[in-house]
Parts: structure tokens; sequence; C-alpha cells
């Protein structure tokens, strides 16, 4: 196939137009590629007319592939992925038929089985109708990174204006080519189909498989969930897991050590996806048999961090986590933080406090050291844990939700008496609405802990399971 | 291109072509005319040597964007070209506009 590559198109196009047409009148007329610009499609057609009608094109067929030819050329541009790679046009001769060949480097799309003109008041989606409308046949080839639209129109020169053959020998000898070369081309273009639907398949049959063992791996990091909230005397727990795509890396847990006492969790594993979410199991594991024998947040960091290092250092993962430690027989909280978002305090007087204790992410030092902050929690305090995926929502204009928005927002509604559970609903619409419909980048978490709400008194009260090893631990 | 107001009418001429490269200048400049409410809106497309389904959809836009100035806008195609014309009975615009050729 003639094809001469320049970095010049205009100059290409000139150097084509001067080639005589092949003298069989079949093969190769024109072939130039096409800077990705609607502003060039203009001129390249116009040229592509010019030619043709020296060659006795009529003309109403030459207004339609004309036509047709800039329809193909608008559409190649509007949806190029890459603007850098040009669009080759084709035009190949075949006795008096004319073949137009637009090569791409789109995605490309599904032709639809059946045209039809939009609503006429829409203000777009006309330009595959109208090829199909004035062109005789038209075949869309979708490949990898290629795709090509045959454009045939038959009868195209009114008289075949190429010379004669020299001799009838050669003019059957030529015919015989013509045919032979027909042959060829209509099988390797079935064959190119063939393998374009066989790569479609393949693709479709991957990503059944890749979303049945996402799904297997969602149901297991649900499974991990706390089924249900210990009651702690005075107070109402609540907590929510969203994950971005199928399997998140967020998890969070509620560990009951007496009565009056529990652990509250919140992590974040780095990535998400299948590997997020059995880093994820393995934390909740370690966290919930190494706290039988280490109750402080900051040593059980510490501990958890040197039992994961290897294995997340090994693929360069790491995981943000926050432990707080609830003891309502003294009215305190003991928090400990791995790199992760602040706690948000409301003490008993309505102020809003972040408790941020130093921590290195686990995974990243095996020996990181973990600081510990006491603070009071008094029976009208509140607190929240999250993930940052509630604060780096964002929203249609592309603005983040943010932690002064979260602040304000727990401001707004601690006083309400409402409780946790009401809690967790109300933020999880506020970030819904706020999103509308961007779709969340990262898993959202949160976990509250609110004074009981006089509505959620009237609840029955969840009964509190503590393990028989911890339950001897603590004397109970 | 020339648009110029004469009473309730506004009269656009001097349209080269009008295709995906240029719809969005000719939408955007007509539809800041259109502010004035004119009842009568006159394309002249004797000048247009060709349209495609981006001049089209320039076209819809610009009735849409003269009906929700005033509801009952006419938009006239005048004298184009017989490509030109063909397009506009395939595309179903000759429903949506009044199309008058030169003969």
């Amino acid at each position: 196939m003639l094809y001469l590559q320049s970095k010049d198109p205009i100059k290409q196009q000139s150097q084509e137009m001067d080639k005589p047409a092949s003298k069989s009148g079949a093969g190769l007329l024109f072939c130039i590629p096409l800077a990705c610009q609607l502003d060039a499609v203009r001129a390249a057609v116009q040229d592509a007319r010019e030619l043709l009608a020296g060659h006795g094109a009529q003309e109403e067929n030459l207004a339609a592939c004309e036509l047709a030819l800039v329809e193909a050329c608008n559409n190649a541009i509007l949806y190029a992925s890459d603007l850098s790679q040009s669009i080759i046009i084709q035009l190949l001769t075949e006795g008096t038929n004319i073949e137009i060949q637009i090569i791409d480097h789109t995605p490309g799309f599904d032709w639809p089985t059946k045209l039809q003109l939009p609503e006429p008041e829409a203000e777009h989606g006309r330009g595959l109708f109208i090829i199909q409308a004035v062109m005789d046949q038209v075949l869309y080839l979708r490949g990898r990174g290629e795709n090509r639209l045959i454009m045939r129109k038959m009868n195209f020169f009114a008289e075949h204006k190429l010379d004669k053959p020299v001799s009838e020998q050669l003019e059957q000898a030529k015919q015989k080519l013509a045919l032979t070369e027909q042959v060829i081309g209509g099988m390797a273009k079935e064959l190119w189909t063939q393998i374009v639907s066989a790569r479609a398949e393949q693709e479709k049959v991957d990503n059944r498989l890749i979303s049945h063992e996402l799904e297997i791996a969602r149901q297991i990091q649900h499974s991990l969930l706390p089924k249900a909230f210990p009651s702690l005397p005075g107070f109402e727990l609540s907590g929510f897991c969203l994950s971005a795509r199928q399997v998140g890396g967020d998890f969070y847990d509620v560990l009951p050590l007496s009565p009056e006492v529990v652990l509250l969790v919140v992590a974040d594993v780095m990535g998400k996806g299948v590997p997020a979410a059995l880093f994820a199991a393995t934390l909740r594991t370690l966290l919930r048999t190494t706290v039988q024998w280490i109750r402080r947040p900051a040593k059980l960091l510490r501990r958890v961090n040197r039992l994961m290092y290897d294995d997340l250092s090994g693929v360069d993962m790491f995981v943000t986590a926050q432990l707080v430690l609830v003891d309502t027989r003294v009215g305190r909280l003991v928090v400990a933080n791995a790199g992760h978002c602040p706690l948000l305090l409301r003490d008993d007087d309505g102020q809003i406090e972040t408790i941020s204790p130093e921590g290195m992410p686990l995974g990243i030092l095996p020996e990181a050291e973990f600081e510990e902050e006491v603070v009071p929690f008094g029976p009208a305090s509140c607190a929240m844990l999250y993930s940052d995926g509630l604060t780096e929502a964002r929203n249609p204009s592309g603005e983040l939700f943010g932690p002064q928005r979260l602040v304000h927002w727990l401001l707004q509604n601690l006083d309400r008496n409402i409780g946790a559970e009401d809690l967790c609903c109300e933020i999880q619409a506020e970030l819904k609405h706020f999103q509308a419909t961007v779709l969340p980048t990262d898993d959202q978490t949160g976990l509250i802990l609110a004074p009981f709400a006089l509505r959620a008194k009237e609840r029955l009260p969840v009964p509190l399971l503590i393990p028989p090893t911890i339950a001897k631990a603590s004397g109970i | 291109m020339k648009i110029i107001r004469k009473g309730e009418t506004l009269g656009v001429s001097g349209v080269q072509h009008l295709g995906a490269a240029n719809a969005s200048g000719f939408e955007s400049a007509l539809c800041a005319a259109l502010q004035d409410r004119p009842r009568q809106i006159d394309i002249d497309l004797s000048e247009t040597g060709f349209v495609d389904c981006g001049g089209v959809g320039a076209l819809v836009a610009v009735r849409n964007c003269a009906r929700r100035h005033n509801a009952c806008a006419m938009i006239r195609l005048l004298n184009p070209a017989r490509p030109a014309e063909r397009l506009f009975k395939l595309t179903g615009m000759d429903a949506l506009f009044t199309v008058e050729g030169s003969d």
C-alpha cells in the first residue's frame, strides 16, 4: 500500500496529488495524514475533492463524498484521546467505484445497529446518520489503538477516464490481479473483524472474572465490619464504611474490653482493591488478638507496626490508623495516631477540638514510636473518627468537602440530641448532597461516639459480647 | 460574517462556510445579537460554500437561543446551495426552519 511518511502534511499531500493515478483504475489514489485539528479538515477535504473532480466524478457524488469525509474526520478529531496522532485519509478506486478510508486512533465506539436522527432540537448527534445516508456502503472496523471507517460510493465516476490498457492480455492479467486482490482484501478484512471480535470477547471474560473476584473480596471486607455496636453507659456508637470501588482499604472496628471500656479503630490501607482489603483484614485480626494483652493504643500500634512492617514494606504499601481507648468509668479517652486524620472531639462545653498525637503510618519504619494523648471525656462529650475520604470528597466544581466543613457540620448537628446512628446517616446524606453527581474517589469511613439521645434510648441495646479471653483478663 | 439589525429583523450574511470548525463562533456571535429579541432572523447562505453536521447543530443552537429570548422568533435560511439544501432536507431541518431557495 502506498503510504508516504511526512512531517509536513501539506507537502506530502501535494506530492501525492502530483502522482498520476493508477492506470488500471484500481488502487490507492490519495493518502494523507491529517493533523488532529478541526481547522485542518476543510483544506484537506477540498484537496481530495479537487483530485476526484479531475478524474471525472459527478458533482452530486462529489458533494456526498465531501460531506461524508468531513463528518468522518470531524468525528475522529472530536473524540481523539491523543491530539498528537494524525488521522489518515485514503481514497481508493476500483473501476468506477470509490472507497474512502479514515484511520484514527481514538478509543473507538460501537457502530449503532440502527442509525436514527436525534430530536429536531438536538444540537449534536447527526454525523453518523449523514454518513450512512449519503454513502452506499459503510463499514466500521474497531481495533485496539486503531479504527478504520470504510465508506464506499458506487458508480462514483461518470465515465472511467483513466487510460485503456495497451493490450488485451495485459488487461486480462490486470483483471485477474484485481480479483485476487479483492479476494485477499476481503479475507484480510474478515480476519481483522474476527480478531477484533475475539479480543473484545476476551476482554469481556477477563472483566467478568475480575468483577467476580472483587465481589467476593467486597463481601469478605463487609463481613469484617462490626455487625452491631456494644452499648456503653450513657453513650451510643455507630459507624459507616462506603467503598469508592467495589473493595476499599478503609475499615473500622469496635473492641469491647469491659462493659465500660471499648477500643475504637479506624484505619485506611493505602490503595484500593483486593490487596488493600487483605491488609485491612490482617490489621483487624492483629488488633483483635494483640489487644488481649496490650491495651494502651500507642503500644498497640507499635506492636502491630512491627508485625506488619515486612509485609507492608515488601509491597510498598502503608496503613494509617487511629486508635481511641474509651473509658467511661473515669471519663477519658486515650488516643494514638499512625499518620491518620485527627480525632474530632466535642467537649462538654460544646467546643470542638482536634486530637492528633504524633505517629508515622504503619509499614514506614520498623521501630516507629507513637505518642499518646489523654483527654477528658464527659457525659455530654462526643467523638468522631473518620478517614480522609470524607474531607477529600469533591463537588462538581472540584471543591473539597474539607475538615472545616466537617467541623462546621459537627457544631451544627451535635447539639440536636439525635444519637450516633442518626448522626452517621446525616453525615452520609450531607456528603451525598455535596458530591451530587461526582463519584467518590476514596473510601469514606466514620465512627461516632455520642451521648444517648432520647430517641436512641428507646431502641433495644445490643447485648455486649466480650470474648472470654478479654473478659478473663478484665476480671469480668 | 455580517450581522445587521433592521427593524424587527436580524440579517446575517457573508458566512463562508458553516461547519464543526467555526460552529461555536457562529453560535456565540448570533446568540449575543439575539439578546435584542428580534422577531425574525434571516440567515443568507448564498455565500456559504459548505455546511456540515456541526453547522446544522449551530443553526439549531441559534434557533434554541432565539426561542429562549423570544418564543415567536422565526428563522429563515435563505439561498442555500444545493448540497446544503439537500442536507437540511436529510436532517429534517426544513421542518424546523423556513428554507427559501434563490430560484
